[in-house]
C-alpha cells in the first residue's frame, strides 16, 4: 500500500529545503512512516537514480562532511504529478469510504 | 542507551580500531563481530540492486554518525549494545524490505539469502538439529527428515552413526546469516543464475584481497626486516610452529584410532558379537551377555548392564575419540557436549554402582546341603566312578561352546539351561571305609530364597555295588537363575585303597589336571604320601611331580 507513499514524501521534504539523511529521517519517524532507518536509504538511491535529485556534500562542524539532497527541475515535475496522484487517490478513496458509511 | 554501571562489570576485552565512514571508532571485538555480519547481510541484501554501493555507503556513513553521538569522554570504546542498538535502529534486511515495498520486490526478496549451506539448526533441535537443519535446506517439515532417520535406526541401527557422523560434519548455524543460509532458497532459474553470479563475484572478491594481503605482507617484510637474524628467528618461530600443529595432528590421529577401536570392541563386546574372548592359556573370557545373564540371573534384563557399561566405560573412550578430531581437523567445540557426556557418565557411574548394590544383595545369603551317599563296602578294594550314561547332560559332554569363569565351566545350552560341572574332592578316610558325601551349594537374598535355589538344582548320583555314578553335570532348568549353585562331591578312600576314574570324567573338564590325558582309566592309591596315581609303570602323584612309589596295581 506504501507503495510509492514514501517516495513522495521524500522529494516533498526535499523539495522544501535541502536536507540530509538525518533530517529526512526524523521527519519520517515523527510522521511514522518509517521505522527503521535502513529503508531511506535505497529510497534516496533510487530518486537520485531515476535523475529527481542530486546531492552535494557539506562540511560539518561534528563529523564527516554530509551529503545533502536537492530537488531538480525533474523532481519538481514528478513531485507536482506525484502530489496531483496522492490527492486523487485520496479522493477516490474517501468516496469509497464515505459510501460505506 | 548507555548504562555506566554496566561498563563497570565488563571484564577485559579486546577492542579493535576500525573505519566506519571516514571515522575512527574503537570497538569491542564482539560488537565488531556483530558489526560486520550486520553489514555482510546488507551487502548481500544490496547486491542486485542498482546503485548498491552508494546505498550502502550512506548506511555506513549514518551507522557512524549514530555511534559518533554515543562516544563521550568518558566513553570511547563501542559496545556490543551499542551495535545491537544501531541494528535495531537501521532495521534488519526483511524489515527494511517491508517498509521500502519498491517495484519487482517480490521476485527478489525470495532469493534474498544468498547461498545454500548445510547447518544445523539450533532453534528447532531435538538432539543437534541434524534433521530440522537438512530440512530447512529442502524446504520440508523436520519431521520427514526425523521419520527417515529414525526408520533408519530400526533398520539395522545405521541411523544412529549416519546421524553422529553428520553431527560432526555440519556445523551449527549461529549467527543470523547462517540462519538465512540455512534456510536456502527454492530452486528457480533467476535464483540459479543469480547464486552462480553470486559466487562468481565471491571468488573475484577473495582474489582480490588475497591479492591486496600478500602486498601488504610484502611491504611489511620489506621495511620490518631489519636484520638478518630477525629473519631467522621468525622462520625458526614458523618452523616449530608448524612442527607443533604437525604433531597435534599426530596426536589427534593417534588419540581418533584408540577411541574409535575401542568404543567399537567395547560393542561388540558388550552385545556378545564377539563371543567369549580367548586368551592365551586357552581360558575364554564369557562374553558379556552370557557373563550378565549368569550374574544378573532372570531378574534384571541384561540390556540395562550393557547401556550402564557403555555410559561408563564407552564415554571417555568416544570423547578420546572426539578431542582427537578436533586436533586433526580444528573445528569448534560443539556446544555442551563435554558436559552432557560427563552427566550422562556420572549417572552411568551412579547407577552401576546401584545395581552393583543389588547383585550384591540378590548373593548375600549362603546355604549349604551336605548328603551322604550311602555306599556298601566295594567288593574289590576299588572304587569306580563313572558317569550315567542316560542322564539329559550327556550330549553336552564335548559341547564346543562353553563358558568358562577362571577354571569353572559352564554350559549354557540353546534352552537357556544351565549346566555346571560338578566339583570332585578326594580326600583320605578316618577309618577304612569309603564314604562319599555330596554338598550342594546356593546364595540368595534371603535364607529362604538360597534354599529355593538349593532345591533347584538337579543332580543325580547313586551307587552299585563298588561303582559310583554321578550325572555329568548340575543342571539349573530354564526357570532357575543362577545364584552361586554348585555341586560339590567329596570323596574319601582309605589308605592303600584304590579309586578309578572313567575317561568320560576327563571330559567334564579339561583343566582337571590331575586326570591323566590319555588313558582310557586313570587310578589312584591312596598310600603313605597321600594321593598317588597308579598307572602301571608311571607313577605320578596326584599334583602332578613325578615320584618312586612301590605301589602295584591289585
Amino acid at each position: 500500500m506504501r507503495k510509492g507513499v514514501l517516495e513522495l514524501c521524500i522529494l516533498a521534504i526535499i523539495a522544501e529545503q535541502d536536507a540530509y539523511a538525518s533530517d529526512i529521517i526524523t521527519k519520517l519517524k515523527e510522521a511514522r512512516l518509517i521505522v527503521v532507518e535502513g529503508t531511506l536509504y535505497p529510497l534516496l538511491t533510487r530518486l537520485k537514480n531515476e535523475g529527481l535529485t542530486i546531492y552535494r556534500w557539506e562540511e560539518s562542524k561534528s563529523g564527516p562532511p554530509r551529503k545533502y539532497h536537492q530537488i531538480t527541475e525533474t523532481g519538481i515535475q514528478s513531485l507536482t504529478e506525484l502530489r496531483n496522484d496522492w490527492h486523487e487517490l485520496v479522493a477516490s478513496v474517501d468516496k469509497i469510504i464515505g459510501i460505506s458509511k | 542507551m548507555y548504562h555506566p554501571d554496566r561498563v563497570k562489570i565488563t571484564t577485559m576485552k579486546k577492542t579493535l580500531t576500525i573505519n566506519l565512514g571516514g571515522i575512527v571508532f574503537h570497538i569491542d571485538e564482539d560488537a565488531y563481530l556483530l558489526l560486520n555480519q550486520y553489514l555482510d547481510l546488507l551487502t548481500r541484501h544490496f547486491r542486485a540492486q542498482e546503485g548498491s554501493q552508494d546505498i550502502l555507503n550512506d548506511i555506513e556513513s549514518r551507522i557512524a554518525e549514530i555511534l559518533g553521538e554515543k562516544c563521550s569522554e568518558t566513553k570511547q570504546v563501542i559496545t556490543l549494545e551499542d551495535v545491537q542498538e544501531v541494528i535495531g535502529i537501521m532495521g534488519q534486511p526483511v524489515e527494511i524490505d517491508q517498509e521500502e515495498a519498491p517495484k519487482q520486490k517480490r521476485d527478489m526478496a525470495d532469493g534474498e539469502k544468498g547461498a545454500k549451506r548445510f547447518f544445523r539448526n539450533p532453534d528447532e533441535k531435538i538432539i543437534a538439529g541434524v534433521c530440522s537443519g537438512i530440512a530447512a535446506y529442502f524446504h520440508l517439515d523436520p519431521v520427514w527428515i526425523r521419520l527417515i532417520f529414525v526408520i533408519f535406526i530400526l533398520a539395522g541401527g545405521s541411523g544412529i552413526l549416519l546421524y553422529l557422523v553428520l553431527w560432526f560434519i555440519i556445523p551449527e548455524a549461529q549467527s543470523t546469516s547462517d540462519k538465512l543460509e540455512m534456510r536456502g532458497e527454492k530452486i528457480n532459474i533467476t535464483n540459479i543464475e543469480k547464486s552462480i553470479r553470486e559466487e562468481l563475484s565471491a571468488i573475484g572478491g577473495k582474489i582480490g584481497s588475497m591479492a591486496n594481503e600478500s602486498a601488504a605482507s610484502l611491504r611489511r617484510a620489506g621495511s620490518g626486516s631489519g636484520s638478518f637474524f630477525e629473519i631467522i628467528g621468525k622462520s625458526l618461530a614458523d618452523v616449530f610452529r608448524f612442527i607443533g600443529k604437525g604433531l597435534l595432528i599426530l596426536i589427534g590421529i593417534l588419540l581418533v584410532i584408540v577411541g574409535f577401536s575401542m568404543v567399537l570392541a567395547l560393542i561388540a563386546y558388550t552385545f556378545g558379537w564377539t563371543g567369549g574372548i580367548y586368551t592365551d592359556n586357552e581360558i575364554t573370557v564369557m562374553a558379556f551377555p552370557a557373563l550378565a545373564r549368569l550374574l544378573l540371573g532372570c531378574n534384571i534384563p541384561v540390556v540395562y548392564l550393557q547401556v550402564m557399561v557403555l555410559m561408563v566405560l564407552g564415554i571417555p573412550f568416544f570423547m578420546l575419540f572426539y578431542n582427537g578430531l578436533r586436533m586433526m581437523f580444528r573445528f569448534e567445540r560443539i556446544p555442551h557436549l563435554g558436559l552432557t557426556m560427563f552427566n550422562i557418565w556420572v549417572i552411568g557411574i551412579f547407577f552401576l554402582a546401584w545395581s552393583g548394590l543389588k547383585i550384591y544383595n540378590l548373593y548375600k545369603v549362603d546355604e549349604e546341603k551336605q548328603i551322604e551317599i550311602a555306599l556298601e563296602e566295594p567288593a574289590t578294594d576299588t572304587l569306580h566312578v563313572i558317569l550315567m550314561a542316560d542322564d539329559p547332560g550327556m550330549k553336552y559332554l564335548r559341547y564346543e561352546k562353553f563358558d568358562i569363569l577362571g577354571d569353572w565351566k559352564t554350559v549354557i545350552t540353546e534352552d537357556k539351561e544351565l549346566y555346571l560341572v560338578p566339583g570332585i574332592r578326594i580326600e583320605e578316610s578316618d577309618d577304612s571305609l569309603f564314604s562319599i558325601s555330596q554338598v550342594t551349594m546356593a546364595r540368595g537374598k534371603s535364607r529362604l530364597e538360597a534354599l529355593q535355589h538349593l532345591a533347584g538344582i538337579r543332580f543325580q548320583s547313586a551307587t552299585s555295588g563298588s561303582t559310583l555314578r554321578i550325572s555329568p553335570f548340575a543342571r539349573l532348568p530354564k526357570e532357575e537363575c543362577w545364584r552361586g549353585q554348585a555341586v560339590n562331591l567329596v570323596i574319601r578312600v582309605p589308605k592303600g585303597k584304590f579309586i578309578r576314574f572313567d575317561k568320560q570324567i576327563r571330559d567334564l573338564n579339561p583343566y582337571w589336571y590331575w586326570l591323566a590325558n590319555s588313558a582310557e582309566e586313570t587310578t589312584f592309591q591312596m598310600t603313605e604320601n597321600g594321593f598317588e596315581i597308579n598307572q602301571g609303570k608311571d607313577h605320578i602323584n596326584a599334583k602332578g611331580d613325578s615320584t618312586t612309589t612301590d605301589t602295584v596295581r591289585p
